[in-house]
Formats: C-alpha cells, sequence, structure tokens
C-alpha cells in the first residue's frame, strides 16, 4: 500500500517547484552558482526519491491488506 | 456521461428530476439560467485571452514569432482586456448574483431587469472586443491597441471607449440590481443582520460605484469626445490619474469576489466552518474604505504629481495589507478547523486531512498561497522608493499574474467546479483532470512568474514585444537572460495546456447527463456568528459615506494640482487615430 494516493504525490510535486526554481536565486546569495538546468534536476531526484519512499510501504502486513 | 438514445431536452428533465428540492437549480431556475449565461460568456473570454497569452509568451521570448511585432499590441490589449475586463467582471457577476440570491434565499425582483444589465454588459464587450481584434486587419481602418491602460495620448477608436461606457453601465446596472433584491428582503426582514453572502456583494458594489466614477469621467468627459475629433488631446496626466482612480480599486473588484468563496464556500468543502463572520465584515469593510483612495501608487514616477500625494497614496495601500492578513488568518483558520472535523490532528497534521483530492479545494488553497507571494511583491511595487527599482519592468506582469492571474482567475476555476454543477445539475466531467488542471495552473505560474520578477529585478522591460536593446545587457541575479526566457515561455506554454482543459472540462461537465450529487445549497453558519458583531458594521450608508470622503481627501488636491499645472487640453498634443503614432508624436 502506498504512502501518499496519486493526488497527494501530485500536490507534494506542485510545492516542489518553486523550492528548486528558487534554489539558485537562494544560493547566489551566499556566492554559491547552480544553474536552473542543475536545481530542476535535484528537484526530479527529489521527487523520485519521495516517489519510492511513498510506494514502499512501512510494514509488510500493509501491503497485504 | 452521456446516455445513448436520449434526446437532450428530454436527459435534462430527467437528470434535474434527480435533484434534491433544496438545490440551487431546482429552487432558482431562472437565476441559474443568469448565472449560466454570464459564466459562458467569461469561460468564451477566458479561452480567447488565454490564447492571446501563450502567443505573447513565446513571441517576446523570440521562441515562436507566429505574429508580426507590430501586432503584438493588440494580441497584448485582447489578453489585458479579455481576462481582466470581460472574463473576471462577468464571472464575478455570476457568483454574485448566485450570491445574493442564495443568501438573501429570494431572486432578483425583475426578470427583465436582470436579462437588460447581462445584455449592456455583453454588447458593451463586443463593441470593444471588436474594435480591438480590428487592429489585426489594416483594411477596416480601426484599431484600439491601446493595452488595458486606455489612457491618452493613446488614441483608439470611439467604438472601443463607448464599449467600455456601455459596459461600466452594465455592472452599475447589475449593482442597482443586486440593492433591489437586498431592499426587497429588507422591507420583509427589519432588524436581522444582512447575510453574509450579500454582505460581501453590497459593500463590493459600493466600492465599485465609487472607484468607477473616475472612469467614468476619463471616458465619457475626455476619451470619447477626443476619439471623435470633437476636442483636442486631452491632459495625458489627467487621464493617467482618472484610470488609477479606478484602475487599482479594480484589482479588488475581481478579489473581492474571491474572498467572498475563500470565506463561505471554501469552509463547507473542507468540511468546516467559517471561523468568524465579524471578522469578514470586518475586511470587507476596511476593503470599502481603502480601495480606492491609493491608485496615485500607480503613478510614482510620474513628474507632475507632488511627492507628498504619492505618501499618502503609499500609507494608505499599506493599510491595505491589513484585510488581506486578517483573511490570511481566517481563512486558514477556517480550513484548520475543517481538517480537525475530518479526524486531522498535530500541530502540521492536520495538512493531511484536507481534502486535496477536491480540485475546488486544492485550486483555491493554492490560489491563495500564490495570492501571498504575490503580496509580498506587491509591497515592493507599493514602496515609493524600492518601486523606482521594478517600475514598468516584467516584475510589474510578474506580480499580477500572482495576484489576478492566479489568487482571482483559479479561485474562479477551482470554484467553477463546485459552482457549475449547481446551476446545471450536472456532474463534473473529472475531477482528476480538475485536480491536474489545477495543479498545472499553479507549476506553470511558478515557472512564469518567478521568471518575470527576475527578469524585472534585471531591468527588462514590460509592454514590448522586442525587448532586446543592442547597447544594453541585462545583468541576472542567478542564470542567464536566455533560462529567463525559456522558463517563462515553458511556465507560459504550461498555463495555456490547464486553460485548456479547464474549458475542455467544464464543456464536457455542461454536455454531461449525469445528474450532479450532493448538491445541498446551504452553507454552515460562523463559528463566531454576526450576532457578536457591533450592528454598525452593517451599516452601509456610513461606510460609503467614509469611503466618498476619504477619495476627496486623496484626489481633491492632486486633481486640482494636475488641472491647474496643464490645462485640461494642453497646447501641442495631437493625436489621430493610430496604433503608435500619437506616443512617438509626444516624445518627439
Amino acid at each position: 500500500m502506498s504512502r501518499l494516493s496519486p493526488a497527494a504525490l501530485l500536490i507534494v510535486g506542485a510545492f516542489m517547484v518553486p523550492l528548486f526554481i528558487e534554489l539558485p536565486v537562494v544560493l547566489s546569495f551566499v556566492g554559491v552558482e547552480l544553474s536552473m538546468t542543475a536545481s530542476l534536476g535535484i528537484g526530479v531526484v527529489a521527487f523520485t526519491l519521495v516517489l519510492i519512499w511513498s510506494e514502499i510501504s512501512e510494514k509488510p502486513e500493509a501491503a497485504d491488506a | 456521461m452521456s446516455t445513448p438514445g436520449e434526446t437532450a431536452g428530454e436527459t435534462v428533465e430527467s437528470a434535474r428530476e434527480m435533484l434534491p428540492d433544496n438545490s440551487f437549480l431546482i429552487q432558482y431556475p431562472h437565476v441559474s439560467r443568469v448565472v449560466r449565461s454570464l459564466f459562458l460568456t467569461a469561460f468564451v473570454a477566458f479561452g480567447i485571452g488565454a490564447f492571446m497569452g501563450v502567443l505573447q509568451a513565446l513571441h517576446r521570448t523570440g521562441i515562436a514569432r507566429i505574429v508580426a511585432s507590430s501586432d503584438y499590441y493588440t494580441l497584448l490589449t485582447l489578453h489585458g482586456v479579455l481576462l481582466v475586463i470581460v472574463f473576471t467582471i462577468f464571472f464575478l457577476a455570476g457568483v454574485f448574483t448566485w450570491a445574493n440570491t442564495r443568501s438573501l434565499d429570494r431572486p432578483p425582483v425583475s426578470k427583465r431587469f436582470t436579462w437588460f444589465w447581462v445584455v449592456t454588459m455583453s454588447v458593451g464587450s463586443a463593441m470593444a472586443g471588436i474594435a480591438i481584434l480590428a487592429g489585426l486587419i489594416p483594411s477596416i481602418g480601426m484599431s484600439a491597441d491601446v493595452l488595458f491602460t486606455f489612457y491618452a495620448p493613446l488614441q483608439a477608436h470611439p467604438l472601443f471607449y463607448i464599449g467600455l461606457a456601455v459596459f461600466i453601465i452594465g455592472t452599475w446596472l447589475a449593482g442597482i440590481d443586486w440593492f433591489r433584491q437586498y431592499l426587497a428582503w429588507r422591507g420583509e426582514n427589519t432588524g436581522e443582520r444582512i447575510p453574509l453572502q450579500s454582505f460581501m456583494v453590497l459593500t463590493t458594489m459600493l466600492m465599485w460605484f465609487i472607484a468607477t466614477m473616475g472612469v467614468a469621467v476619463e471616458v465619457v468627459v475626455f476619451l470619447i469626445p477626443w476619439s471623435l475629433g470633437i476636442v483636442p488631446a486631452p491632459n495625458p496626466l489627467l487621464t493617467r490619474t482618472l484610470f488609477w482612480f479606478f484602475g487599482h480599486p479594480v484589482v479588488y473588484f475581481w478579489l473581492m469576489p474571491a474572498y467572498l468563496l475563500w470565506y463561505t464556500v471554501l469552509p463547507k468543502i473542507a468540511g468546516g466552518r467559517l471561523f468568524s463572520d465579524p471578522l469578514a465584515r470586518v475586511v470587507f469593510v476596511l476593503f470599502l474604505l481603502l480601495s480606492t483612495p491609493v491608485g496615485i501608487h500607480h503613478q510614482y514616477v510620474d513628474p507632475g504629481i507632488a511627492e507628498g500625494f504619492k505618501f499618502i497614496a503609499m500609507t494608505n495601500t499599506m493599510f491595505l495589507l491589513l484585510p488581506s492578513l486578517l483573511t490570511a488568518f481566517t481563512v486558514v483558520a477556517s480550513i484548520e478547523h475543517g481538517a480537525r472535523q475530518r479526524g486531522g490532528t498535530g500541530y502540521f497534521g492536520w495538512l493531511k486531512a484536507l481534502p486535496w483530492r477536491d480540485p475546488a479545494f486544492t485550486g483555491m488553497t493554492l490560489a491563495g498561497l500564490m495570492f501571498a507571494a504575490g503580496g509580498f511583491s506587491g509591497m515592493i511595487n507599493a514602496g515609493m522608493n524600492i518601486n523606482y527599482l521594478v517600475h514598468n519592468t516584467i516584475w510589474v506582469p510578474g506580480h499580477f499574474h500572482l495576484t489576478v492571474g492566479t489568487a482571482v482567475a483559479l479561485t474562479f476555476m477551482a470554484a467553477s467546479y463546485w459552482l457549475v454543477p449547481r446551476i446545471t445539475g450536472r456532474e463534473l466531467y473529472s475531477r482528476p483532470i480538475g485536480l491536474f488542471q489545477v495543479v498545472l495552473w499553479f507549476v506553470g505560474m511558478v515557472f512564469m512568474s518567478a521568471a518575470m520578477h527576475r527578469g524585472g529585478l534585471a531591468g527588462i522591460p514590460r509592454r514590448t514585444a522586442e525587448p532586446q536593446y543592442p547597447q544594453v545587457t541585462f545583468e541576472t541575479v542567478a542564470g542567464s537572460v536566455g533560462s529567463l526566457r525559456l522558463q517563462l515561455a515553458f511556465g507560459g506554454v504550461l498555463l495555456f495546456v490547464s486553460a485548456l482543459l479547464f474549458l475542455v472540462n467544464v464543456g464536457l461537465t455542461a454536455m454531461n447527463n449525469e445528474p450532479a450529487r450532493g448538491l445541498d445549497s446551504a452553507l454552515p453558519p460562523a463559528l463566531s456568528g454576526p450576532e457578536q458583531s457591533p450592528t454598525v458594521l452593517d451599516n452601509l450608508k456610513l461606510w460609503a459615506l467614509i469611503a466618498v470622503v476619504l477619495v476627496i481627501l486623496a484626489y481633491s488636491l492632486p486633481l486640482y494640482s494636475i488641472v491647474q499645472g496643464a490645462g485640461l487640453y494642453p497646447p501641442g498634443q495631437e493625436a489621430t487615430p493610430a496604433v503608435l503614432a500619437p506616443l512617438l508624436e509626444v516624445i518627439a
């Protein structure tokens, strides 16, 4: 059983978009240069990790339910 | 879904028979027809306006240039007028008609009068739209490429100005209709508190009556006679000031219906109740008082207005943050109450209990979130000193695409998923498509608006088809101008796809023969009801009078000073019904 429903994944993904769009701007204030492509790439990886976490059940019996 | 073998009329009747007696459509079939008509016009305008938007996003970023740069301004005018005049105001007229009828529990006084203002608004919109569209066909000899900010010295064809005047008159008649409906209710309910939704409609319309005085004088006294060749070119600063007299409060005319939906519908969808009815009334009274005497904050760089008047406008504008912050508190508290009623617990755990699968809830919530971001960038615009950094840059469209383009437009789209079944009796065609659509709008706007804000900080100008200058290099905070352009265009395309999905979903809903479910039109009472607020809040005459006095204080001296300085028709100004020639002549 998934931890997050497809709708919840959609919402979580949506909330991640502004974070990774603004990440290069925030980092530029501390002198770190990060391209938009790299930032969005990190965002895709982060979302993939959330997706994997969501699909791996907490308890084995939950998957059988 | 449609049932084969049945005629459309039979299926509609059979679907209505399955609706509960207390559904709005059964109680007020005629009012539902009026609202459907208003929504249809709003959605047609939204579709055309959205198409113009994506053309502009692709054009000015150099991704795809489908029209000539000289026609860009026609598209820009059409985009602005159709989306922020026609889409928003027709939709809010539908919402107000529904809300006033539902909360007063009675239909408008006269069907004929109601249809009269609907037709008046429609005719005015058509006249203005035709005048703009004609600009794409030079042989017609008509154009109105003056953008949404229609002040001198840019001049449009008289049909455009007359259409706008007719449209504004239509909105006044709509307001009169809602007041007549209220007065009929008041006659039978002496001493009762005004129902909340009706209170919101009436305070909004009082604000609108005051705010449109400026644009009425601008259009009727100056622009129409000028465009007909009866009088010479008017004082540009005067027409600008009269425009912004209306041009800022119109923002609240778009926003207050969204607030109505956030205060009254969103808590119901979340499974809870409005946190405080008195706070909601205070917020709407504050908007009535403070929306209009602030327009000069759009003119911080205008040389003909003394700095002191601009400072007063800035101060009034900062006071406007108060009702928005009150709204953020009240709406979030109401949503949290709903989540806890649904079993949510903990400091933040209640967020998981909210109905995120419902496109109406998710869309309105995302719209509210984006409005917070728009509020922050608005504070930059409103500050006299820091405004100089972003004035007339693409930062400004970035800001208002968060406010009217998301807080208002996304709320209206999300509310449509809740409201259209209630006025058609038909089940929403697809909730998953609706959910995907509102999220896609949010994501698209994040891409586009962030690029616009950052481009503005780099000094990239707004309102131009050619934002490239050989002698100027724009320096961005992070990334390159090229990456900002890509980001802007990508966001624009996502927004257009989202708009198409919305129109398809609503269109298929209108043709869906499956009867809608759960159409109870009652809204739950507030946790803190109107009996806990002073009755003076319902004294509309008092608030309207104070609002007029504030407007007189804010505008009388600046307007007197402008007229004393350069007169009504300064010598040496000429214009012809052309696109850019008047501006170039004045600059020269």
